[in-house]
């Protein structure tokens, strides 16, 4: 039903085009062509101001300046506040052991740890992740984090598993391109989703095997 | 009999406001060809990209860009196509000398540059439309920036403008000699493989960067008005020694 | 005053020599014939005047400037044929409208009783119409602008005979309210000899005549009898054509110099003397061999 709804305005499109090849010598019928295909575009122009959709953010300057795999392996992006971080949560623990364990995890899938330097017994759960288009439009908010729950000695980390995210973006037109400095070329830089903790320093973590732990900060 | 004088602006005026009429044909395959590029661009460009974490990223890039190299490419046939006899003949019917002629048909192809133009940017809202409506794609396309969309329109026009008057030279030496609407694209061609053959950048290339490469506005502005000013230029000396109705 | 001036006009095509050193001039307002076989260069020559081809060497002069890429020149001339380029695009109407707005004597209402008259529908395309139909549509153009110069370069091709006599009648009646200079060239030069003036007449690329067509009519007389009789005449006269009539006798066209006495003297030794059509001379004029067609089949 729907793709008979969506072939509807190219055979309409196609009709157009064909009953003016039929009848191009008609001066009359251009000019009518030319005032229905000026209308239709500017009535376009005027729609796309009402359409509703949720505009991505514009990228901000610290993602420029900053990588954030080196941030994360630096141990820096907890100290200040990043707009690589999707979420956050912390756990008061005060054991001397924590196991994690992981739903739809990857093999291989990195999670940061960050010693603290005082005992606190606060386990801190930060999520960081990165989608920016090359035209400097921020897609992370669309990443969906993975949930982090404490229950016991146990910290779960669920993955969402296989996530797509689908994005559609208009640009410009490329002979304007060239003044305002976009990119010609299309392409994106991902990042995440990660999963980074600030632990306690004595606190002994255990993992399943799935997970690499990668200490930071050291 | 009363003899009349006739001046050239009076003259290109009216051939002008003639060729508006007497061509109108161009502007219906101008829509005709913008429309076949909105539904090539309809599929938008897709770039997918896998990230470690399970993450998938599936981007579709729309843009007018398809529209205008559409319209750029009308606009070298348009060029052309006034170039050939009939087209000439139309204005030695009527008063013209062919100085005339070309300046009236230069006045033609800078209205149909800047109406490709127009519409060519505007498509854009077309593409969006129809996704959202019939593809029930949200094309994510910022807030509507006017100083943009005017940039947009008149970076088009200077090279819809530009490319017509490259048509226009062809035409003209098709015009002079049959042999040129071989020359021409074997010259191209040629320079292509020659250039491959010994590995060297395209030359056809670098001259291209040399426009598309240009940030500052005011130095494209005088590159390609210089450019364009010059081959039209080089057309109308071609022309004007042209015998017609032989 | 002399409003085309041509001295020693030279057109060439490759090597091929079209019009060779021709010079000669057409007065203000007169109607001139251009008579010759085809390929002998009328429609070169009438190209050269309306600026669109050029001249290989030579001078032309048209208003007292040289005609290619001339605006002045363009503006008080038209050329019309059955050749005559219009856009597509455009219907007969826009077509009139247009011609308006180039020719600063075009006269509209007189353009639409022509229009009119000869059923003509507005709506029509230039394209579309048949070969009389659009020699028609371009003489009511080339009459209605009413140029200072307006060349006709057979304008009756495909028209039919009703439609040719009233072109030529328009064109006349036109010309007296409107005294114009107008260069004709036509094969059918008995219907136009009461409209000409002059006859221009050209012989491989070199004008062989430009007299008066009055003088033209007077030009030759033909001679019929018996062979024996008229040939003795023809000595030492311009003898432009000549023909075997049956067994015996013999019909010559002679340039007319003879005096009363001499004409007299003829008709009474039994030989016929009759009057040479304009039209009639004109082919003998052109002809490459004195006999025409008929020297083909004979001697074989």
């Amino acid at each position: 039903m729907t793709l008979f709804v969506s072939i509807i305005p190219i055979v309409i499109i196609l009709a157009v085009i064909l009953l003016f090849f039929r009848l191009k010598m008609n001066a009359k019928i251009t000019h009518w062509l030319l005032i229905i295909y000026l209308g239709v575009l500017l009535l376009s122009l005027c729609i796309s101001f009402f359409m509703k959709v949720d505009e991505p953010s514009v990228l901000v300057e610290e993602k420029q300046t900053t990588d954030l795999y080196e941030a994360l392996y630096s141990g820096e992006i907890s100290k200040n506040d990043t707009p690589y971080l999707l979420d956050k949560n912390s756990f008061e623990y005060s054991g001397e052991s924590l196991s994690i364990t992981t739903a739809n995890v990857e093999e291989g899938t990195s999670v940061f740890i960050e010693r603290k330097s005082v005992n606190d017994n606060l386990v801190e759960v930060r999520v960081y992740g990165n989608i920016v288009d090359t035209n400097g439009l921020d897609l992370s908010e669309k990443i969906l984090p993975p949930r982090v729950k404490l229950s016991e000695k146990t910290l779960a980390i669920t993955y969402p598993g296989a996530q797509e995210i689908k994005v559609a973006l208009m640009k410009n037109v490329f002979a304007s391109n060239q003044i305002t400095g976009d990119k010609i070329s299309n392409g994106v830089t991902t990042g995440g989703p990660i999963v980074y903790l600030r632990i306690p320093p004595s606190l002994e973590l255990k993992a399943d095997s799935a997970l690499s732990l990668t200490e930071v900060g050291k | 009999m009363s003899l009349s004088t006739a001046n050239l602006k009076e003259t290109v005026k009216k051939q002008y406001f003639f060729k508006l009429k007497a061509n109108i044909d161009a502007i219906s395959s101008l829509i005709g060809i913008q429309l076949i590029a909105v539904l090539f661009s309809l599929g938008g460009i897709g770039g997918s990209l896998s990230s470690s974490e399970g993450l998938r990223i599936d981007i579709n890039y729309y843009s007018a860009d398809v529209v205008l190299v559409f319209t750029m490419i009308w606009a070298l046939v348009t060029a052309i196509t006034i170039t050939t006899k009939p087209y000439r003949n139309h204005d030695f019917t009527f008063v013209t000398n062919r100085l005339s002629s070309s300046l009236s048909n230069i006045l033609f192809l800078l209205t149909g540059s800047l109406l490709g133009a127009v519409t060519a940017n505007l498509s854009r809202y077309l593409l969006q439309v129809i996704g959202y409506f019939v593809f029930d794609q949200q094309v994510y396309a910022g807030p509507f920036d006017f100083p943009i969309f005017i940039l947009g329109i008149i970076m088009s026009a200077l090279y819809i403008f530009c490319i017509s008057s490259i048509g226009y030279l062809i035409g003209a030496l098709v015009q002079v000699n049959k042999l040129f609407a071989i020359l021409v694209p074997v010259l191209i061609i040629g320079s292509i493989f020659l250039d491959a053959s010994i590995q060297k950048e395209l030359s056809l290339m670098q001259v291209f960067q040399f426009y598309v490469m240009e940030s500052n506005f005011v130095f494209f502005l005088i590159k390609i008005l210089v450019t364009t000013a010059l081959v039209f230029l080089a057309s109308i000396n071609i022309l004007n020694r042209m015998e017609v109705r032989r | 005053m002399s409003v085309i001036e041509c001295k020693d006009l030279t057109k060439s095509y490759l090597r091929k020599k079209v019009l060779n050193q021709i010079s000669f001039t057409i007065e203000e307002n007169k109607i001139t014939g251009v008579i010759g076989r085809n390929g002998v260069g009328k429609t070169t020559l009438l190209k050269i005047m309306a600026g669109f081809i050029r001249e290989t060497s030579g001078e032309i002069k048209v208003l007292a400037q040289r005609p290619f890429n001339n605006l002045y020149t363009s503006v008080n001339t038209i050329f019309v044929d059955d050749q005559m380029s219009f856009p597509p695009a455009l219907q007969l109407q826009e077509l009139l409208e247009a011609a308006q707005t180039f020719y600063p004597n075009w006269d509209m209402e007189f353009a639409q009783r022509l229009f009119k008259y000869f059923n003509f529908d507005p709506k029509h395309y230039h394209n579309t119409l048949s070969k009389g139909r659009t020699s028609t549509f371009n003489a009511i153009v080339g009459i209605a602008s009413r140029c200072p110069i307006t060349i006709f370069d057979e304008p009756t091709t495909g028209m039919d005979e009703a439609v040719r006599k009233d072109f030529y009648r328009a064109l006349l009646k036109d010309y007296i309210a409107h005294p114009r200079t107008i260069l004709i060239s036509s094969h059918h030069l008995e219907e136009m000899e009461d409209l000409l003036e002059d006859v221009l007449l050209l012989k491989n690329g070199e004008v062989h005549l430009h007299i008066p067509i009055s003088d033209l009519k007077e030009w030759a007389i033909g001679l019929q009898g018996p062979a024996s009789v008229v040939l003795p005449w023809t000595e030492g006269k311009e003898v432009v054509y000549q023909n075997q009539i049956g067994l015996d006798t013999t019909y010559v066209v002679i340039k007319n110099d003879l005096s009363e006495a001499e004409l007299a003297q003829i008709s009474l030794n039994g030989v016929k003397v009759i009057p040479v059509r304009a039209s009639e001379l004109c082919v003998y004029l052109t002809n490459e061999t004195k006999g025409g067609i008929d020297d083909v089949f004979i001697n074989r």
